[in-house]
């Protein structure tokens, strides 16, 4: 049995398109500008995109090592701008989109390990509520849920939350907000999540961070650069950096 | 959690408007001042669907809309299956016995057409003893025990009976149980099977629903996978499939697996009532597969879930055994589920079984009719029709593999 060092953060949505793998990213660089060891995971199994996102052509990934045809240390990339490590997934990929129980077991024990190297281990995941997401968000110690000021997000990201406290009773889970058109508006935004929780689950979740709406994000994204490479004094970088701040990770 | 965002004048009528949207439990989740009144965020948590409610899952993935009918008033189109069992009666010695006891106690007809004849009303063969045999050796050696109430009895530690001749060497390499392989060597093989077993069409699950139940692992659920698929792909309508296997988690994801694939809708209905309901759901002429959780009929709180199964789904019962079973244990395990309203056989796993006594012993301890047989792990040509001719070359064959000449699902 390997020591645990790190933690795992994992990020989830619900619904698609709020900016989860952006986030991901980003939570990954600004933990590693803090002088941690970072690992970031696409979990976003059958649609993985963080190689994506940030340029990368690798030559493995998850579903290799998965397979066994390719060591856990083989298939992490470094990116160096970055300053922090990704273990790609496969966009398109039937086998990963289906993944049976005991493989997303498999995975579990993968992410445990690589604690035992990593301070962080931020891990990516699908939109919806798929077996295999609810599996890994179980897993993870800390999960944060991004939504939106949409109504559909809102009730995504609350059924994402209703679905981990079954899954997780004693679970960290904390919101995100993400596209806030300001601080305030943000910040109701996620209170209204917060008060539908403990009205509705009798769950107290805290509203981790407010990301505002910030075009340089999607030039970034555009880019395959990392929003803290490309643009470290925008609006949203601050609001991850600070984001980043409040996890001290110390047991 | 339903939500609703509205504007309003003023907050008492951004309330009333909120709750004449979602209801009196709507709760209010935000406010905030805007040009003109205030804009409310109300939200209101739907009651959960109680345990045990029905869901139907259809192929897309989406919940099946009510647009089924209930079937026309199912008939029974499967006609009550004769019991066999009794052999025929014969003119015969009414005092004929011979009881040979004592710690070696046999008997052995020997030479080329080693023949040994109990005829009588109540015709005995008791042996008994510690390591009591009866061997009977030649290329054309018979037992027959004829009359009204022919019994043999081998009793003891090690009690055994050796039928000697090709048929009979078979039926012991299968280890069919004695008084069974007794009366299958008695003819031809192909001749005996037809006459000692039932062999029928499995019903196709129109007119009652078919109801897969038997022991777990049994390989109900890809059977009924296969079930199915074989009606798919020969171009019919796909049929609906239930699931009442509340007991495996992983048994619908199973399931929805292969509907999906096949087109088909599949109700996952953790109780009888929701199984009733599902039925309620099916077009007209759907035939319907029920999979279950595999069950022990000897347990009476097991035994009564599967009677009120069956109850709620007026569904003809068709036992799933694995063919690799102990042959007393099938036999055991046959007679219960009969006596639970079982009618049908299916024994499973002939492709990877070399001994398959147990299928005979089942379908003779439960007086069950034979069917299909599953032969292949696939799903798409997973079945076999069994019949006298096919059931004795596979006896004959002694073995799993299928001969060159006979690959693929060949009766």
């Amino acid at each position: 049995m390997t020591a645990r060092r790190g933690r795992i953060v994992a990020i989830a949505s619900g619904k698609g398109g709020v900016g989860k793998t952006w986030l991901s990213i980003t939570l990954a660089q600004a933990l590693a500008q803090r002088q941690m060891a970072v690992l970031l995971v696409d979990g976003d199994f059958g649609l993985a995109n963080v190689d994506v996102q940030l340029g990368l052509q690798p030559g493995c990934d998850l579903l290799g090592v998965l397979s066994g045809r390719t060591r856990f240390d083989e298939a992490v990339v470094r990116h160096e701008e970055g300053g922090f490590d990704v273990l790609p997934g496969r966009s398109g990929s039937g086998a990963l989109a289906d993944l049976p129980g005991p493989a997303v077991e498999a995975v579990g024990t993968l992410l445990h390990e690589a604690t035992a190297k990593w301070d962080v281990v931020v891990l990516d995941l699908g939109a919806g509520l798929s077996p295999a997401t609810r599996r890994l968000a179980a897993i993870a110690d800390t999960l944060l849920v991004v939504a939106t000021d949409e109504p559909t997000s809102l009730t995504d990201a609350y059924a994402v939350l209703k679905l981990y406290g079954r899954d997780r009773v004693d679970g960290d889970a904390r919101i995100v907000v993400n596209q806030a058109r300001d601080e305030a508006t943000g910040r109701r935004t996620g209170v209204t999540l917060q008060r539908a929780c403990q009205t509705f689950l009798m769950r107290d979740v805290p509203v981790a961070g407010i990301l505002r709406r910030d075009d340089r994000v999607a030039d970034a994204i555009r880019r395959q650069a990392p929003l803290l490479c490309r643009y470290p004094n925008s609006m949203a970088a601050m609001d991850a950096v600070a984001l980043a701040r409040q996890f001290a990770f110390t047991d | 959690m339903r939500i609703k965002v509205l504007r309003a004048a003023t907050m008492p009528e951004a309330m009333a408007r909120l709750r004449q949207e979602l209801g009196p439990d709507a709760a209010l989740l935000s406010t905030r001042p805007v040009p003109g009144g205030v804009e409310v965020t109300g939200g209101l948590e739907p009651a959960e669907a109680e345990e045990g409610d029905l869901l139907l899952i259809a192929p897309g993935g989406a919940l099946v809309p009510r647009r089924f009918h209930f079937a026309a008033s199912p008939t029974e189109s499967a006609a009550a299956l004769p019991r066999n069992g009794s052999a025929p009666g014969h003119s015969c010695n009414p005092e004929g016995r011979i009881h040979p006891r004592g710690e070696d106690a046999t008997i052995h007809p020997r030479g080329e057409d080693a023949r040994f004849h109990l005829r009588g009303e109540d015709a005995r063969l008791h042996l008994r003893g510690e390591d009591a045999r009866l061997h009977l050796r030649g290329e054309d050696a018979r037992l027959h025990l004829r009359g009204e109430d022919a019994r043999l009895h081998l009793r003891g530690e090690d009690a055994r009976l050796h039928l000697r001749g090709e048929d009979a060497a078979t039926l012991d390499f299968h280890r069919v149980p004695a008084s069974l392989a007794a009366r299958l060597a008695a003819a031809p093989l192909e001749a005996s099977l037809e006459a000692s077993l039932r062999f029928v069409r499995l019903p196709d699950g129109v007119a009652r629903p078919l109801l897969l139940a038997g022991p777990p692992g049994a390989g109900k659920t890809l059977t009924c996978a296969k079930l199915a698929a074989r009606r798919v792909l020969a171009g019919e309508s796909p049929p609906l499939v239930v699931t009442a296997d509340a007991e495996r988690p992983a048994a619908a994801e199973q399931l929805a697996a292969f509907t999906r694939v096949l087109g088909a809708t599949l109700a996952v209905a953790p109780t009888p009532a929701a199984a009733a309901a599902a039925l309620a759901r099916r077009a007209p002429g759907q035939p319907v597969l029920i999979d279950t959780a595999g069950m022990d009929p000897f347990m009476p709180e097991q035994a009564r879930s599967l009677a009120a199964l069956i109850a709620a789904t007026g569904a003809a019962i068709v036992l799933v055994l694995p063919a690799s079973m102990d042959a007393a244990e099938a036999a055991d395990l046959a007679r219960a589920f009969a006596a639970l309203g079982a009618r049908h056989l299916l024994p499973t796993r002939l492709d990877a079984t070399r001994r398959i006594g147990a299928v005979l012993a089942a379908a003779a301890g439960g007086g069950l009719a034979l069917c299909e047989a599953g032969t292949s792990p696939q799903v798409a040509d997973g079945l076999t029709c069994l019949e006298p001719v096919w059931l004795s070359a596979r006896l004959r064959r002694r073995s799993h593999l299928a001969p060159p000449s006979q690959e693929g699902n060949v009766p």
